[in-house]
């Protein structure tokens, strides 16, 4: 942005908490986001059967979604928050396994840092298509 | 267990004139540059991807990579620009990929003349999702600092999201 002072105006954001049907104003719309076609897919063998909430698809996981849950704060400084989220296994529908994620937002001068870091400390196998893990992980 | 999906984005809406530009609160007038990015994903009417990669012809519709300086609205008296996003969709809801962009390279650039503000989007994700704010009804309210006297509302097209992320329905395709 080459104008910061102007960064918060230009961004839409909720102004209610009770409000159902937000159209995911800022948000991270995990643990799966955009269409999952047909709200259904085969991970390792296992199909799973997703919510319907966007036509024949899945849109960002339903609408149980990351979008919708609370995070805690959980870090903070001057120019920078973290939120974290624990997702337990079906939380939305047709997503097993618990994901610990946490976002943190920061600011440097006139860049905004978006930092997603995701772990599944269920899981033996991964199959990140984001997210940074870290070496807790491997332990299962 | 075996595994899981997971794929993550983050979901701002932008409108860089904050809905003050006295001539549009609309999203099209803004500039969008996409220089890596003349492959995108075709969509079905459902905004699902088909699974084709399609390249953008000079100047088409989905075309954000061929000049620097095209406006969101370029392509809107296209006869393609009507259900572009799905059925009864006009505008944008798809996904371009980032072809062989440097590292930190800008890969994105939206801009608006109205307010001299210029965004760009950095990223280590494949692709970006742009929506267009089609869906938007008219009902959720700006907030106290947007908007000119008798405009408070979003409107239709009126803002836009850029969502980096992976292949969409990658899990699938």
């Amino acid at each position: 942005m080459t104008k910061s002072q102007a960064v918060n105006p230009c961004i839409l954001t909720i102004t209610t908490a009770k409000d159902p049907g937000h159209p995911v104003y800022n948000s991270i719309p995990g643990r799966y986001v955009n269409r999952i076609g047909k709200a259904t897919y085969t991970l390792n063998g296992t199909t799973y059967h997703t919510e319907l909430n966007d036509g024949n698809n899945t849109l960002h996981s339903g609408t149980n979604n990351w979008s919708y849950r609370f995070w805690n704060v959980t870090a903070a400084s001057a120019d920078s928050i973290t939120f974290s989220i624990s997702d337990a296994a079906n939380s939305s529908i047709g997503f097993p396994g618990r994901v610990n994620a946490n976002v943190t937002y920061s600011v440097t001068n006139s860049t905004w840092h978006i930092k997603m870091v995701a772990e599944a400390p269920d899981t033996q196998t991964r199959k990140f298509p984001e997210g940074r893990s870290s070496p807790s992980l491997f332990t299962n | 267990m075996d595994g899981i999906a997971l794929m993550l984005t983050q979901h701002t809406y932008l409108n860089l004139d904050a809905y003050k530009n006295p001539d549009t609160d609309l999203i099209w007038d803004h500039t969008l540059s996409l220089p890596y990015s003349k492959r995108y994903l075709e969509l079905d009417g459902g905004a699902l991807p088909t699974g084709k990669i399609l390249t953008a012809e000079a100047g088409s519709v989905n075309d954000f990579a061929s000049e620097s300086n095209f406006t969101f609205g370029h392509a809107m008296k296209d006869a393609g620009f009507k259900n572009n996003c799905g059925d009864t969709c006009n505008g944008y809801n798809g996904f371009w990929i980032f072809d062989d962009a440097p590292k930190d390279a800008a890969v994105l650039t939206l801009a608006s003349e109205f307010s001299g503000i210029k965004a760009d989007l950095r990223t280590d994700q494949a692709g970006v999702q742009v929506y267009s704010c089609f869906w938007m009804d008219g009902t959720a309210k700006l907030k106290s600092t947007q908007g000119l006297e008798g405009r408070d509302k979003v409107k239709s097209s009126s803002c836009v999201a850029i969502e980096a992320q992976d292949y969409v329905d990658g899990i699938n395709q």
